[in-house]
């Protein structure tokens, strides 16, 4: 018999079961800060917005990104709050909009996930094993070295890179979540140190040291280049490089949305809802998604600012301007972690710099198969996908076996294309449009929430959040509606954003989006009439019942 | 008893039932429930447990208005007006029970948990009564058979109530039939949780208590086990392991999530393999997980933000023709 009560101001409880699953708010926040990509994602952005948009200002770009972002994050933790289930995209766009949306926006970001994957092997072999090995080679005066962080840079080291990477993380991953958790703080402290490591020597290193440093590790690689430095800044010029290309509002918004590909992506822990223990609470999940992207914009404004006050704005741009255009062939990446590494003159420097690039790719690959592997099993719960990719292995208690090894063997599978087809590369670019596709549909959810599905928004604490009479879960989303689409409209229609092909090359990234969004629209259709041939009708799954 | 026949107005070749569990309290839920007959074409449809509320919500009348603490924010409606029917429903639909007081009631409740205890056994009444009228109005004359059982948060004071109902049929502890040819055996009790609940047993009572429903079980080849608690190790119970202060047992920083489920669940679907065997209590643990024969089921809950998850289960001739998740 339960007599046991609690009282709490005016509620009282009586003595039941009450079990729950719980993600900390703090593990949640280190969730996002390392999905928020603020070194490996972050060195692409010091070069690519300074490089491709130099008439526009990339710590202007940052902020107006962070602020455009704040009422998406909102909608997003407002949405969460209400419908706090794994699958999240995927279940708040089938519930609220339609499930053949939803799946095909959700499916094909499962597909991109496989490149997002590989991107964890580029992001290890080039801006890690790369730098170490080019500096090691530099401190020693060892050729070999050299030629190993060149292989590094090149596709078989990337390639190799990516395999092993993949595969040693799945196999962690498949006995559940246990093994990155009992690792994730050690991750987590490698970011912290590389941070650190890497702002103290910025703070610390003269733009003379700087140029002296660097052109002695190019050097090592090109005897015949005395000052790389200014060989770099001259091919730029040479190749049509115009520091005041890129600017205006139009420079702006193309300078936001390579800022997007940081700073939107706390919204990557919203499959994992089932599991997070503040996931109905709106206030704590608006905290933890609001401080991610306060710490993520610091990082990153702070370590562009440092990046061009040391190496300078100049050199910044027109590294950036020929890794965009491939004008010169790097021996080592220009990435921001062999820029502060040649800074530090010590083995030690180097190893910390590069060690948090490390775990924070290991980190992301973590990433991709928790999120990913949240939104197949909701799929599969809704037999859109085959029932056995979602299975609950019994032996690994609840781990999603089947789903990992879907990922992974895509994930492989894609490796092997980039190395025997190099241009498949440029289906990567379309990976931002696809999210932003995605999450655009999801903050049309929001806006519409209130109406679509009246009586799930009514029952949620949210509902009482109004400007005037309109819903604020309606304002953010409409807010993020306007720019998602303002982003999609740049992402296909810029060329410094990668959709839109240069002069010589193919629509081949385009295309690519367009036949696996079609495949994904098909197969809704397909399984669904499957379904129905089997007594199963799915439209059910995804009809709200009257509640009155 | 064979009260209900497989409806040929509903037009499938099979039997098509509808399982849902752990509404605790949540009106809107329950309101969900009785609807999901028409809505999903369900022959049958049956509520698998812990149906009663958790918590009370008072609703103080202040001068010219009412005061309730409602998720840790205090909510004032004016005493006029429908503003505080409407504090009331969203209060029911997340499973809670609105009571109307005063500061001086209030403060006695506080004082005297007996009668804290005994208020409590007085809402679920009448929540309860007047969720056979709701069942009642929606489903008199349809032709759908509507059975409920308890689950271990449940009170046995509230099984009268849904005894004397002219169309829900109390099935705990009882074989019932879903349609001509399948029966369906039940059983509300859980093996023992941290919190020591009002039908929480321990193994070996449990054990004797499903034994005892399913010998009255014709033909095990068309039976049904609608059995509150899970089978141990299923996947279907997985929970974070508690310690004495009921406080989740950290390993690296994260609660350490164990298998909670009942032996003598799982012995029993091992013995006598049924069609399906239908679950619930663990909320989070929704699933399927085949037993030999049997494909056991957890729906999971939502109860509180007032969706009502379930699965559909086709049946026909002795077999599970295909199951599916359904949330509305």
């Amino acid at each position: 018999m339960a007599t046991g009560v609690e009282t709490r101001r005016g509620a009282f409880s009586r003595t039941a079961s009450g079990l729950t699953r719980e993600i900390a708010p703090i593990h949640h926040w280190i969730y996002n800060v390392f999905t928020l990509l603020v070194l490996t994602g972050a060195a692409f952005f010091y070069l690519w917005a300074p490089g491709v948009y130099p008439g526009t200002s990339p710590v202007l770009g940052l902020i107006v990104a962070a602020i455009a972002v704040i009422p998406i994050y909102t909608a997003y933790s407002m949405l969460a709050s209400a419908m706090p289930r794994s699958g999240g995209d995927y279940v708040f766009q089938s519930r609220i909009l339609h499930p053949a949306l939803a799946f095909t926006a959700l499916a094909a970001q499962v597909v991109w996930l496989w490149y997002w994957l590989e991107l964890s092997g580029f992001w290890i072999a080039a801006m890690v094993f790369s730098p170490l090995f080019s500096m090691l080679g530099f401190y020693t005066g060892n050729p070999g070295l050299l030629n190993l962080a060149a292989w590094f840079s090149g596709q078989q080291g990337i390639f190799w890179t990516a395999i092993i990477v993949n595969l040693l993380v799945a196999i962690a991953f498949i006995p559940g979540l246990r093994t990155y958790l009992k690792i994730q703080w050690v991750l987590f402290a490698g970011v912290i140190v590389s941070l650190v490591t890497m702002t103290i020597v910025l703070l610390t290193t003269s733009h003379a040291a700087f140029v002296a440093n660097f052109n002695g590790l190019m050097a090592a690689f090109d005897p015949q280049q005395a000052d790389y430095y200014q060989y770099i800044i001259d091919t730029a010029y040479a190749n049509g490089f115009s520091p005041s290309a890129g600017g205006g509002l139009g420079g702006l918004i193309a300078v936001v949305a390579v800022a997007w590909f940081n700073l939107i992506w706390a919204v990557w822990s919203m499959p994992n809802l089932g599991e997070i223990k503040h996931a109905n609470n709106f206030g704590v999940l608006f905290r933890v998604m609001q401080l991610s992207l306060g710490f993520g914009l610091l990082v990153l404004a702070l370590t562009m600012g440092l990046l061009f006050k040391v190496c300078g704005v100049e050199f910044i741009q027109a590294a950036g301007y020929n890794w965009w255009n491939g004008t010169i062939d790097y021996p080592v990446l220009p990435y921001s972690s062999i820029l502060t590494s040649v800074m530090g003159g010590s083995v030690l420097v180097v190893v910390l710099i590069l060690f948090g690039f490390f775990t924070q790719a290991v980190q992301q690959t973590f990433n991709v198969l928790v999120g990913g592997t949240r939104l197949i099993v909701a799929m599969s719960m809704d037999r859109v996908l085959p029932e056995g990719l979602g299975k609950i292995s019994r032996r690994f208690r609840g781990s999603p076996v089947n789903a990992i090894l879907f990922l992974l063997i895509g994930g492989e599978v894609l490796a092997v294309l980039f190395l025997i087809a190099p241009d498949v590369e440029s289906y990567a670019l379309s990976t931002a449009l696809a999210a932003t596709f995605y999450q655009t549909l999801t903050v049309l959810a929001a806006a519409v929430f209130p109406w679509a599905a009246k009586s799930i928004y009514e029952a949620s604490p949210i509902s009482k959040y109004k400007v005037g009479n309109i819903p604020l879960i309606t304002i953010c989303g409409a807010w993020g509606v306007l720019v998602g689409v303002v982003l999609l409209i740049f992402y296909l229609t810029d060329p410094g954003l990668g959709l839109r092909p240069l002069p010589g090359e193919t629509l081949l990234g385009f295309i690519g989006m367009l036949v696996v969004f079609l495949i994904a629209f098909i197969w809704f259709w397909v399984i669904r009439a499957v379904n129905k041939s089997k007594g199963v009708d799915i439209d059910l799954n995804f009809r709200q019942l009257p509640p009155e | 008893m064979r009260l209900f026949k497989r409806s040929k107005a509903r037009g499938s070749a099979f039997t098509r039932v509808f399982f849902t569990t752990d509404l605790h309290g949540s009106e809107t839920a329950f309101i969900k429930f009785v609807n999901a007959a028409e809505h999903y074409q369900a022959n049958a449809i049956v509520l698998g447990g812990d149906i009663t509320g958790k918590m009370m919500i008072s609703i103080i009348k202040r001068p010219g208005r009412w005061e309730a603490n409602l998720f840790g924010q205090l909510h004032v409606v004016d005493e006029a007006g429908t503003e505080l029917e409407h504090l009331e429903r969203v209060i029911r639909t997340n499973g809670f029970y609105p009571y109307r007081t005063t500061p001086e009631e209030v403060e006695e409740l506080y004082a005297d948990p007996a009668k804290v205890d005994s208020l409590f056994t007085r809402l679920m009444q009448e929540s309860l009564a007047r969720w056979m009228q709701i069942a009642e109005d929606k489903l008199t004359g349809r032709g759908v058979g509507c059975f409920i059982c308890l689950g271990n948060d449940d009170r046995d004071e509230i099984i009268p109530i849904i005894e004397q109902s002219e169309v829900v049929t109390y099935a705990d502890g009882k074989v019932v039939f879903l349609d001509e040819t399948h029966e369906m055996a039940s059983c509300g009790y859980s093996n023992m949780t941290p919190w020591h609940c009002p039908r929480d047993v321990t193994e070996e009572e449990l054990a004797q208590k499903i034994e005892a429903v399913v010998s009255q079980v014709d033909n095990l080849q068309n039976c049904v086990f609608n059995f509150h608690t899970p089978p141990y190790d299923s996947t279907l119970d997985l929970a974070p392991e508690l310690d004495e202060e009921l406080k989740p047992v950290q390993v690296a920083g994260q609660p350490n999530i164990i298998p909670v489920g009942s032996t003598a669940v799982r012995d029993a679907i091992e013995q006598h393999q049924p069609m399906a065997g239908l679950h619930g209590h663990i909320h989070e643990s929704r699933g399927i997980y085949q037993i030999g024969r049997t494909v056991c089921i957890n729906p999971g809950s939502e109860y509180s933000e007032g969706v009502l998850r379930g699965v559909l289960v086709n049946l026909k001739d002795g077999k599970l023709l295909s199951h599916q998740f359904v949330a509305g």
